[in-house]
């Protein structure tokens, strides 16, 4: 239908994935422009918290500050919400954090790629987020992790209804999760490259769109970290069921 | 999806299922290579800069307690330098007393024997003019009678 | 689209009425961060200690309206 369309505009152009470097056809190990994005992501990453904070500076400066920020803020929030022992975790919830949220902030620029903006990408981070978190809740608390779906403070009568409506909701999860993410990124620049194809096709006088464009790339700034904040937050609320099924 | 590329995207690129593979295997790598990454340098950088921090602060809390505990000392030496000089005060200030004392008795010694020699004297004295006095007197009223009678004498 | 397909013309129909979900998920998302605020500016000592509350009640809510907003793109281009 898109190709049919009388402005011309493909909102969807910029997600294709296509094989750069070796060859036409796309096989499983070629080098495409969306691992291209993921190496640029591990530099910009490597530049913020190793270049950035080489010196070990007691009172930090720019690029240390941005890195010990994201870094506190990080391990404050595991604190809070899953407790002390969800530390031991940090790692991964941290490694997860940082490639969404590199990912989305660098989507952001002109002619880039978003590789959080795939269902792949995202529903392969959720379900190991998922497995991850199932797979511990079992090593800790063995069968009585089943009591996160019996809810003991519920009256008796209301439980099983509970129990099926509990049961749903573990397993919708990594499905919300990782569509949340991808669709928030995929709608956001879609509506960006849509305005742009109506500042295209309105020439000189495109006063109006990119008036629009610049709003909702402003909004956009702010959904790129708020998304990255809610993917690892509920990983974070997932963990402390993990770790505190009887609540 | 050369094709595709050429021609733009046909329906939703995220939903071409051909290129997952593609996609996880990549993830897979960028996320293992981040996650060395994190763990081989960020952590242990991060955690050195806070340890840094803390010993820092540390330190400084510790100086700090330090100096209060010397604050203290030199405050108690203070104190006794000041019971000290307090102390001296006072004896330099009863010595003197008794000093001003002792000195005003015999001030007042001396002058209560000038006063009485002085007294006597004056009595002395007193005593010579009343004597002389009482001489003239009785020598006067003496001519005052001889007078008197001759007057009287005369006038008879 | 002039060719006059109906099955076309129903998926965007179809898409159209999914849109309107996310206005659900929109009253939700308004609702939330309103009591919060409402909350916050009564007792704002308490406020930042909800904060990641609010966000992910936010999430929640968003949650559904991005499943209508799946089954618009759904409809659009992979059916």
């Amino acid at each position: 239908m898109a190709k049919e369309s009388a402005f011309n505009i493909h909102p969807m152009d910029q997600f294709i994935i296509e094989p750069i470097l070796m060859g036409e056809n796309l096989e499983w190990y070629s080098f495409t422009n969306q691992a291209l994005w993921m190496l640029i992501s591990l530099a910009s990453i490597s530049f913020v918290f190793i270049y950035g904070s080489r010196k070990h500076q007691l009172v930090p400066g720019r690029l240390q500050s941005v890195a010990e920020l994201m870094y506190f803020f990080i391990r404050d929030m595991i604190i809070d919400i899953a407790g002390q022992e969800g530390l031991r975790y940090f790692p991964y919830i941290f490694t997860l954090f940082i490639l969404i949220l590199f990912g989305n902030v660098l989507g952001l620029l002109p002619y880039s790629f978003t590789y959080t903006s795939h269902i792949a990408v995202t529903g392969f981070l959720a379900l190991s987020v998922f497995i991850s978190v199932t797979l511990i809740g079992f090593l800790r608390n063995g069968f009585g992790f089943l009591s996160l779906f019996w809810i003991s403070s519920a009256p008796l009568a209301l439980r099983p209804i509970l129990l099926i409506i509990e049961v749903i909701s573990y397993f919708v999860r990594p499905v919300s999760h990782s569509i949340r993410l991808a669709g928030n990124m995929m709608a956001g620049h879609a509506v960006i490259k849509v305005f742009a194809g109506f500042a295209g096709a309105l020439g000189l006088g495109a006063i109006a769109p990119i008036f629009a464009i610049t709003a909702v790339y402003g909004l956009e700034m702010l959904v790129v970290v708020i998304q990255a904040y809610v993917f690892t937050i509920l990983t974070c609320v997932y963990l402390n069921d993990a770790l505190h099924p009887g609540h | 999806m050369a094709s595709a590329s050429n021609n733009g995207a046909v329906g939703m690129p995220q939903l071409d299922f051909s290129t997952f593979p593609n996609q996880i295997f990549w993830l897979i790598i960028f996320c293992v290579i981040l996650f060395a990454i994190v763990k081989l340098f960020i952590i242990p950088r991060m955690e050195d800069i806070f340890a840094n921090r803390r010993k820092i602060i540390d330190g400084n809390v510790a100086k700090a307690e330090e100096i209060r505990l010397r604050v203290g000392e030199i405050e108690k030496q203070i104190e006794e330098e000041l019971r000290k000089a307090k102390a001296q005060c006072d004896d330099i200030m009863s010595t003197s007393g008794n000093n001003i004392k002792e000195q005003m008795s015999i001030a007042l010694e001396d002058s209560k024997i000038a006063t009485s020699q002085l007294i006597e004297e004056a009595e002395e004295r007193l005593k010579t003019l009343r004597d002389g006095s009482e001489t003239a007197i009785e020598k006067i009223s003496e001519d005052l009678a001889a007078e008197i009678i001759n007057k009287l004498s005369r006038g008879k | 689209m002039v060719d006059g397909n109906l099955v076309e013309m129903g998926k965007l129909i179809g898409a159209g009425l999914a849109c309107t979900g996310m206005g659900g998920a929109a009253i939700g998302v308004g609702h939330v961060v309103g009591n919060f605020l409402s909350g916050a500016l009564r007792n704002p000592s308490a406020a930042s200690g909800q904060t990641a509350t609010m966000f992910i009640g936010i999430a929640f809510a968003e949650a559904l309206g991005i499943f209508s907003f799946l089954v618009a793109l759904l409809l659009m281009y992979a059916m």
